[in-house]
Order: C-alpha cells, then sequence, then structure tokens
C-alpha cells in the first residue's frame, strides 16, 4: 500500500479495528450489533477496492449466512435452555440431548453476526493494511522475531499457490486423482518444493544479513531476564483479568508491557542493524481526528457497559425479551464511520 | 415417607437467593433415581444450564438470578475472589439436620433418590439453608398435608412456591423501555443504512461512467 494521503496510517487503521471489534466482543445486544454492522460494512465498501475479491455483496450475504448457521447450530444444540421449545434431541445423546429452543436459536444468530463482523473488521484489515507497513511498527529488537513471523504467514498463500501449479501441471500430464494413493504425485513435489523455498528464503535473509549483530555492539546482560520477566508477567495478567481478577490482571499486564518493552528499547541504536525506510509513514491531522473520535466511541462503550450492562448485552435466557438499547451508545455508532469520509473517491483493484 | 404414601418417588428442591429469597420445589418422579439437574429441570424453576462435555451442565441461572451463558462458559458465574457469589450445590446429610453438604461433582453427576432434598444457594462461601424434612419442604411448596395421588395416573405436577422476606421489594417487570427509545433505535439504524447506501452508490458511479464511455 503506497504511503500517499490515500491511504491512513497503520497505527489509525489498528486503532478503528480495536473500537470496531468492541461491541461485538463485549457484548451480544443485537441493536448494538447492528449498527456496528452497518458502519463496518461501510468502511468496508469504502475502502476496499471493488475489483478486490473481498468486495462482493453476494459473498457478504454468503459469509453472513455461514456464520449464522454455524452461531445457530452450535448454540442451539449445546445450550438446553429457554421458555420457548421447538424440538427436543434424544437425551441419552452425548452434549447435544435436551431441549432446543427459539432462545437458543435467537442468541445463535445474535452470536453469529458478532463473529462476522469480527471477521469482517479482519478481512477489511488485510486489504487496506500491507503486511511490510506492519512490521515497521515492530520495535527495532524484535524485528527479526516479525520478520520470521511474516515468513510464517506467508507460507500458506505461498503453499496453496504451488498446490494450484502442481495439480494444473499433473492434470497436463493426464494425472487424475480418484483415490488417497493418487495423492502421491501431488505431495511429495508439494513437499520438496516447500523444503527448497523454505532454503532460498534463508539463504537470502543470511545474505542480507538476517540477525546478525552489529560490529562493536554488546548487548546487556540483564535484558533476557526482563523479557522473560515481562512475558510472564503479561501472560499471568492476561489470565488473572479473563478469570475475574480485573485489577490484579490489568496491573500485572502493565507491568509486564513496561518490563518488555524496556527490554527491547534501544536508545543507542548500537545493538542492533539501523533500519532504514522508503517511505515514513505519517501521522497527520486526520489520524489525530480519527483516533479521538475511536476513543469517544471506546470510552462510552465501556462507560455504557458498566452503568447499563443490558444495552451492550443481552441474555434470550429462561425468557425471550426485547433487548434493551442506549441511544447515546447507537449514535456514538456513528464515530466509526470516521474513515469513511477519508476514503479516495474511487478505488478500483489493479 | 410421612408425606403421601404412593406409588412415585419424590425429592425435595430449596433455592436460595441472594437478596433472602427462598424457593421450594417438591417433585414426584417415577424413576429410582434423577441426577440433579433433571430434578430442577422437573422442578419448573427458571433455569439456564449450559453443557460442557463429559463434565455434564453447569447451573449459570436460576429463577433470573446468575449470569449469561458467554459468562457462564468461561467460568460458570464465579466472579473475582475467593468469597464470589455463585450457584452453588448443596445436599443435607440427614433430614432436618441443616448440615448442606458442598457437591462438588455437579448437578450431572449426582443421583437423587426418594426422599433427597437438594439445596441451591447463590453464595461464596455459607450456604445459608434452612434445615428441612422433606415435609418442610412440601407444605412450604404448598401441597396439602396428607395429599395422595393414583399410583396409576399421571405424574403429579410439580409444586413450587417462592418465600420472600418482610419488607422484600420485587423489582419492576421486565425491562422493557418505552416506545420512544425504540424508535430513535430505528431512526439511528436507518440513517447508518443511509449512510452505506451512499457509500455504495459513492463507490460504483465510476465503473458505471466508465461503462457509458466504452458505450
Amino acid at each position: 500500500m503506497s504511503d500517499d494521503r490515500s491511504s491512513l496510517d497503520p497505527r489509525a487503521w489498528l486503532l478503528w479495528a480495536i473500537a470496531a471489534g468492541l461491541v461485538p466482543l463485549v457484548g451480544r445486544n443485537p441493536f448494538a450489533l447492528a449498527a456496528t454492522l452497518l458502519a463496518v460494512v461501510a468502511v468496508r465498501v469504502a475502502w476496499v477496492p471493488p475489483g478486490s475479491g473481498v468486495y462482493s455483496g453476494v459473498g457478504l450475504v454468503r459469509l453472513a449466512a455461514a456464520f449464522a448457521a454455524v452461531g445457530v447450530v452450535f448454540n442451539a444444540l449445546t445450550v438446553h435452555a429457554g421458555d420457548r421449545v421447538i424440538a427436543r434431541v434424544p437425551d441419552g445423546w452425548p452434549v447435544v440431548g435436551g431441549v432446543v429452543t427459539v432462545n437458543a436459536v435467537a442468541y445463535g444468530v445474535v452470536s453469529g453476526a458478532a463473529l462476522m463482523i469480527l471477521v469482517l473488521i479482519g478481512t477489511t484489515m488485510s486489504v487496506v493494511l500491507d503486511l511490510a507497513s506492519l512490521l515497521r511498527l515492530v520495535p527495532g529488537r524484535l524485528a527479526p522475531v516479525a520478520v520470521a513471523g511474516s515468513v510464517a504467514v506467508a507460507f500458506l498463500p505461498q503453499t496453496a499457490t504451488a498446490l494450484r501449479e502442481i495439480r494444473e501441471a499433473q492434470a497436463a500430464r493426464g494425472h487424475r486423482p480418484r483415490g488417497a494413493r493418487d495423492l502421491v504425485p501431488l505431495l511429495v513435489p508439494l513437499l520438496t518444493g516447500g523444503l527448497e523455498r523454505a532454503v532460498t528464503t534463508a539463504e537470502a535473509l543470511e545474505a542480507r544479513g538476517f540477525g546478525a549483530a552489529v560490529a562493536g555492539g554488546r548487548t546487556a546482560p540483564w535484558r533476557g531476564p526482563v523479557a522473560a520477566l515481562g512475558l510472564a508477567a503479561s501472560v499471568s495478567g492476561v489470565f488473572s483479568a479473563i478469570t475475574g481478577h480485573a485489577t490484579l490482571g490489568l496491573v500485572a499486564l502493565g507491568g509486564g508491557v513496561g518490563l518488555l518493552v524496556g527490554s527491547v528499547r534501544d536508545p543507542g541504536g548500537r545493538t542492533i542493524a539501523r533500519r532504514t525506510r522508503y517511505r515514513t509513514p505519517r501521522w497527520s491531522a486526520r489520524e489525530t481526528a480519527l483516533a479521538l473520535a475511536l476513543a469517544v466511541f471506546a470510552a462510552l462503550v465501556l462507560t455504557v457497559r458498566a452503568v447499563d450492562p443490558g444495552a451492550v448485552g443481552w441474555e434470550p435466557y429462561p425468557s425471550l425479551t426485547v433487548p434493551r438499547v442506549s441511544l447515546p451508545l447507537l449514535a456514538a455508532t456513528f464515530l466509526l464511520l470516521a474513515p469513511v469520509p477519508l476514503a479516495p473517491p474511487a478505488r478500483v483493484a489493479r | 415417607m410421612a408425606q403421601v404414601e404412593d406409588a412415585w418417588n419424590r425429592a425435595g428442591v430449596v433455592v436460595r437467593h441472594e437478596d433472602g429469597r427462598v424457593v421450594y420445589a417438591y417433585v414426584a418422579f417415577p424413576e429410582d433415581a434423577i441426577s440433579g439437574i433433571e430434578l430442577l429441570r422437573r422442578s419448573g424453576i427458571p433455569l439456564v444450564a449450559v453443557g460442557f462435555g463429559a463434565l455434564g451442565e453447569g447451573v449459570c441461572s436460576l429463577g433470573g438470578e446468575g449470569c449469561g451463558v458467554a459468562e457462564c462458559r468461561q467460568r460458570v458465574c464465579q466472579g473475582a475472589g475467593a468469597s464470589a457469589p455463585f450457584w452453588q450445590y448443596f445436599r443435607q446429610g440427614e433430614p432436618g439436620s441443616g448440615e448442606w453438604r458442598f457437591l462438588s461433582l455437579g448437578a450431572s453427576a449426582t443421583k437423587v433418590r426418594d426422599g433427597d432434598i437438594d439445596g441451591w444457594s447463590w453464595t461464596g462461601g455459607d450456604p445459608g439453608l434452612p434445615p428441612l424434612t422433606l415435609d418442610d419442604v412440601a407444605r412450604s411448596a404448598g401441597v396439602p398435608v396428607g395429599a395422595s395421588t393414583d399410583a396409576g395416573g399421571p405424574v403429579p405436577t410439580p409444586a413450587v412456591r417462592e418465600e420472600v422476606p418482610a419488607g422484600y421489594a420485587r423489582d419492576g417487570d421486565g425491562d422493557l423501555q418505552g416506545w420512544l427509545a425504540y424508535a430513535g433505535t430505528g431512526a439511528v439504524l436507518a440513517a447508518m443504512a443511509g449512510v452505506l447506501g451512499v457509500v455504495v452508490v459513492r463507490n460504483r458511479r465510476p465503473r458505471v461512467a466508465g461503462a457509458e464511455q466504452a458505450a
């Protein structure tokens, strides 16, 4: 993605993704989810080029149907609660045995919608952000880890492409797979090709000095233990927060992140290779405005959730009730549309 | 059993809410034994439970008190701290003894037999359940003393009754908001859909113009 004014700073996009994902992550209120879905789809339509393959309206409808179906089936068969029974699965069937209720189906639909919103956010981000722009956000000391990660991420699409090419080549030779044994002529070249690509990538990285120490640079001995301590504190903090010890968890997470940042910082720039950039991302006034709008939205969601949990969440058990609404929250969802006016007038995939 | 003599087995359920309400249920069943969760289901007390595979079902909400399904799936409604309340499952040792034992196996794994009394309490420690005999439960649930049923007839309907503490004020019925709030919601969603429509039209325009030029 080019770094002209037809794009946004990757950090701004990350903030948008976090803010847009808040409602589906913290609640299941159908009204709040509907507003968030409309906002996410609008941003997606505005920014994702029509020919990019992830734009199609029919595709979106299919995606919605698939996620709703998964949510409905999973929920209806695993939650046997509610006052509106529509069917009964024999009690002897493990896990799925019991009553199937309209309540569970309704909750499954909104859970599917929440899942679809998260997937839409993820696929939108995958189009508007490229891997390189994300890698640039990683601190210099963690660059080797980030590069290794990006190589791993790129492995799957490369393998899929290689498999397609091998299949076409074998088909041209008259090969028609009918059973498991016929897969050998496909899998063996795929495996050897993958190994060959891995060796080539490793040689290319080594030739570019990947992971090499800078001459004269010294790594402070305290960095390793401090990084390990920070990582342990961060993981413990997340675990504590998830299991209900929010205050303790946030303190541990904050401390852990602080230790991690301290251990990877390199103020002198002597212990790692200096990274250069062709274009430096610019954080301009419009990114600041966008970040402020998203911060207001996130703060409002969390406040409404603390004051009136029913306005963000919804429980159709044991009785199917009309969900509560919070007009301030719904109105604030317009802030998620902040990237729309910043989109270029017409974007067609190249 | 002193209360009734017929072909059915009977068991009691006592549910103690955080606000002091106590619900008594008196349930008849033809089987020799049923699970604790099945007893709850047959009692008619509003129940929300989720399955945890081979571990059985966990109780999320009883009589409207508890937590949502999503939270229940994570930690069965247990909040922060060792004394955070959740639906704890007890059974009385000797009838009327008041010795309520915590059942850690869960309600799917227990066997309820004739004469048993199951106790459920939204608590973080002390069950707070009174000493009870099955006759006490039957009386509190509203079953007339000495009532009997035809052994060849259908299973008697479970009896359930709630006792509220003195001065207890019930919350208003339902959370339904005024029509104005829902009208506003409709307006906001319509406006959002309008924005989406404008964006879709704007994004399609260049392609249409290009097609006209080509024609």
